[in-house]
């Protein structure tokens, strides 16, 4: 398809305010003790298949820095390039071999706001039945995403410069994860470890984040250590 | 330059004749060729239809076949104002077709596209006496690249558009009925951030791009001094200064600064009176 673009500079999309969630993410406002924590981490009892979900969404930041690089970025600090870059995503299926059938593995489109030679931190975006291939207590695992879509990169990413592992997902439709369903939810990949905010009863908040040994708990106080098949002790 | 030779030279002003009259510079100015006149070049071949009309064309593109497998077609043309008098006026426009092959050839080979350029000028020359004009003028730039479809795996396809905007002043000062001093000053008042875009796609994502691009460090001014010989059948323009540099042709503006060459170069002759 061929299209005249008309002069002038192009517009730069907006993108989702995500900055209210981040905030959530780094200062949780509840106030756990011992009698309450376990209850707090038992709120998610798929906490690790919300994670295998979360991570599988690292394969879509594949496709952003292919965007990223698409761009002519050999411009310089003399030229200025602004606009959006829209991704249409096929998305690969569950299998090792990718399958990039839109009918039968869904597709995700996502638009990218491009101001000052970078791609801008957050962008939205909408997934039709798209499904990825995660990984699930080291198996292969379904992983399907539908409705809208949010993410925050946490910084702008230069125009030819990777995506540098930072990824805030905002999924207020629905993420099936080997038949767990999650519905209105979000998670963070931070410094490699994903975290996940919780709402309490009280409408309080606290961030759980995984790691190789176990669940920790950030509260408004600090943060508890939860390990496997263990109770959780403030550290 | 010494003093006598400074003399004669001043002498030979004196003796500016009809000269300027009879063979006016057509290139920054107003002016046309008289009905019938034709003017032959490597960078531009014209021709007087009435007094106040001309047309030409840019002759190199044309025979760029050999390095674009295609051929590069133009045509300008100027109307004056009719009456006489020291105060002339004219309207100037020319078209440029470059086609997809000629660009695949220029720049990406997976990339199809084709591009017009198409200029405007609006000219006014004031004739002060034989031996001196100045002149002023407008100019208007722009180029449009359309991409075309290609049913390839990976394809990279593309629109886009640039706008330029100039002035210019140029003062003549004829010190003879063959040698004239020229000072070109132009001034690029806007050029629009060019717009570009493009679809790239593999058998995983397609990316679309809806971007432009501008120079953040535009400069603005060129400065020409330079000379023009007018014999009786040949003529010669040419001037060595430095500023911004526009395309020839298409009239883009170049962002940086540079040592700028003007330069034409034609013979004349009278095809029908």
């Amino acid at each position: 398809m061929s299209a005249v673009a008309c002069g002038g500079a192009a517009d730069v999309p907006n993108t989702p305010d995500l900055r209210a969630l981040l905030a959530s993410y780094d200062r949780p406002t509840a106030s756990l003790d011992v009698s309450t924590v376990t209850d707090a981490l038992n709120s998610v009892p798929n906490f690790r298949e919300l994670a295998a979900g979360i991570e599988a969404a690292k394969y879509i930041m594949g496709d952003v820095d292919y965007a990223s690089r698409t761009p002519n970025s050999k411009t310089g600090q003399r030229i200025r390039l602004q606009g959006s870059i829209g991704l249409q995503i096929r998305c690969p299926g569950e299998r090792t071999d990718p399958v990039y059938d839109e009918s039968i593995n869904g597709s995700l489109d996502l638009t990218l706001a491009v101001s000052d030679n970078k791609i801008l931190r957050s962008m939205a975006g909408h997934a039709k039945a798209c499904v990825l291939q995660g990984t699930l207590r080291g198996q292969p695992a379904r992983i399907e995403i539908e409705g809208e879509v949010a993410f925050d990169l946490g910084g702008d990413v230069g125009l030819g410069q990777p995506w540098g592992g930072e990824l805030l997902a905002s999924l207020p439709g629905e993420l099936v994860v080997a038949g767990y369903t999650f519905k209105s939810i979000s998670g963070r990949l931070h410094a490699g470890r994903f975290q996940h905010l919780v709402k309490l009863p009280n409408d309080s908040t606290i961030v759980l984040e995984l790691s190789e040994s176990g669940v920790t708990i950030r509260d408004a106080s600090g943060v508890w250590f939860c390990a496997e098949g263990e109770s959780c002790a403030k550290q | 330059m010494s003093l006598g030779a400074f003399v004669a030279l001043l002498a030979w002003s004196a003796g500016a004749s009809a000269q300027q009259l009879e063979n006016p510079r057509t290139d920054y100015t107003a002016y046309t060729r008289p009905r019938g006149r034709a003017s032959v070049g490597f960078f531009k071949t014209d021709l007087g239809v009435i007094d106040e009309v001309l047309i030409g064309t840019y002759p190199l593109p044309w025979f760029a076949f050999p390095w674009l497998k295609t051929t590069i077609p133009s045509v300008y043309a100027k109307v004056r104002s009719p009456w006489s008098g020291p105060l002339t006026l004219s309207l100037g426009g020319s078209f440029l077709y470059v086609n997809g092959k000629a660009v695949a050839q220029l720049a990406d080979k997976d990339a199809s596209a084709s591009a017009l350029s198409t200029t405007g000028s609006f000219d006014a020359s004031y004739r002060f006496d034989q031996r001196f004009t100045l002149n002023l003028g407008l100019d208007f730039a722009k180029l449009s690249a359309v991409g075309d479809n290609k049913d390839e795996a990976t394809s990279v396809e593309g629109a886009s558009t640039a706008n330029t905007f100039s002035t210019r002043l140029m003062g003549e000062w004829r010190l003879s009925r063959v040698f004239a001093l020229t000072l070109l000053f132009r001034y690029l008042v806007y050029q629009s951030p060019i717009s570009a875009d493009s679809t790239s796609s593999t058998s995983a994502v397609t990316v679309t791009s809806d971007l432009s691009a501008e120079s953040t460090i535009q400069k603005r001014f060129t400065l020409v001094p330079g000379v023009s010989f007018e014999w009786e059948h040949w003529e010669l323009n040419a001037g060595v200064g430095y500023g911004v540099f526009y395309l020839p042709v298409l009239g883009l503006a170049s962002a940086k600064s540079w040592p700028v060459v003007d330069l034409a170069f034609a013979y004349r002759f009278d095809l029908y009176h």
